[in-house]
């Protein structure tokens, strides 16, 4: 966490006393706790205009290239339930993402660089663990 | 008759997304050169191998390994029956790129995808094949892959093609050779699926100045269509 704030402290922002509450809420982890939330997570800070569907296609794609065997269209409506009604709410009521029900639409809510960067690693990680 | 089969299919219906790193895939150049359209979406740092996402009238349908798709790439090219080299990708591909019509098409694509549909009729066993071959002498290299079809299995084989050969009498097999007929220009493949719908597939190419247009369908209407175009031929 250390490195995590002195690169924080590089930006200007670092200067307000607040910044980077997330890392010391105990919340945070518990929604960092999930495969899915992550991927999902590092998904939306690539892209600010993906949608509901969208990620289910990316979790079920994702998942593809560990099994080897094609997602079915079951297998993305049973993540785009799992979203809706648990991955989604919970990052919501946390303020990490915003999620317009009407449109599907999901965006990070002001998620500051090291709250990204820490993502990023996450993902990264698991990706070096799976390959060696 | 079958060119406007081929032009009901020209309007597609599927979407195709590549979620990928930085740099473009095989595949989509592969595409691109076949005249499919296809988006891409940039992948989070340190995220997975690349995937290609299907569409369907908007919605989802299926996600693979692009990895797995490449086998597309270089198709692979077995007699029917000996398909252990054929990877499931390959055969989910099968699947999913019905009813998608491809420019620029190769004669070893169209040979791999002559064989899966040989080989499901094989499989199935009974019903009615129906193979435009274009000229009837374009059968000759494939006259032992149907003798073994019609020695196997009870299928009804019905060959077509413009008659500049005369074919080798096998049982099971019946030919209809015209003088000069449309057939001419299509390599065309269609199995009714031996009473089970889910098994019928066909293939519709038809020859141009620089390669192939076709598609395949799994679609048990189109499959009649095609069937009818062709008996319609019964010379």
């Amino acid at each position: 966490m250390v490195d995590e704030r002195e690169g924080q402290s590089k930006s200007a922002e670092a200067a307000d006393a607040d910044e980077t509450p997330w890392l010391a809420d105990d919340q945070f982890y518990r929604a960092l706790a999930s495969t899915r939330r992550r991927r999902l997570l590092s998904f939306v800070i690539e892209h600010s205009d993906s949608t509901v569907d969208e990620l289910a296609t990316v979790l079920a794609g994702w998942e593809t290239t560990e099994t080897g065997t094609m997602a079915t269209d079951e297998d993305h409506n049973r993540i785009t339930l799992e979203l809706v009604h648990s991955h989604l709410p919970l990052l919501e009521d946390l303020g990490l993402v915003e999620y317009d029900a009407d449109t599907g639409v999901v965006r990070v809510d002001d998620v500051d660089a090291a709250v990204e960067d820490l993502i990023t690693r996450s993902i990264e990680a698991e990706q070096m663990s799976q390959s060696s | 008759m079958l060119d406007e089969i081929l032009e009901a299919t020209a309007h597609p219906r599927k979407q195709f997304v590549v979620y990928r790193g930085a740099d473009e895939t095989d595949l989509e150049s592969w595409f691109a050169r076949h005249s499919v359209d296809v988006m891409h979406r940039v992948l989070p740092p340190g995220g997975p191998a690349p995937f290609l996402a299907i569409r369907e009238d908007g919605k989802f349908t299926g996600a693979l390994p692009i990895e797995s798709v490449e086998g597309l790439l270089e198709p692979p090219i077995v007699r029917p029956g000996d398909r252990s080299g054929v990877s499931a990708g390959y055969r989910a591909l099968f699947e999913v790129l019905d009813e998608t019509t491809f420019a620029t098409m190769e004669r070893s694509e169209l040979l791999a995808v002559s064989r899966e549909i040989e080989d499901r009729a094989l499989r199935v066993g009974r019903g009615t094949l129906r193979v435009s071959f274009q000229q009837l002498s374009a059968f000759e290299p494939q006259a032992a892959i149907y003798r073994f079809l019609a020695r196997e299995t009870d299928l009804d084989i019905h060959l077509y093609g413009v008659e500049d050969w005369t074919p080798p009498a096998i049982d099971g097999v019946t030919y209809h050779g015209d003088e000069d007929s449309e057939l001419d220009q299509y390599w065309t493949l269609a199995f009714d699926g031996g009473g089970d719908d889910t098994q019928a597939c066909a293939l519709l190419a038809q020859e141009e100045s620089d390669g192939y247009r076709g598609c395949w369908t799994n679609d048990p209407e189109r499959v009649q269509e095609i069937l009818s175009a062709l008996r319609a031929h019964r010379a």
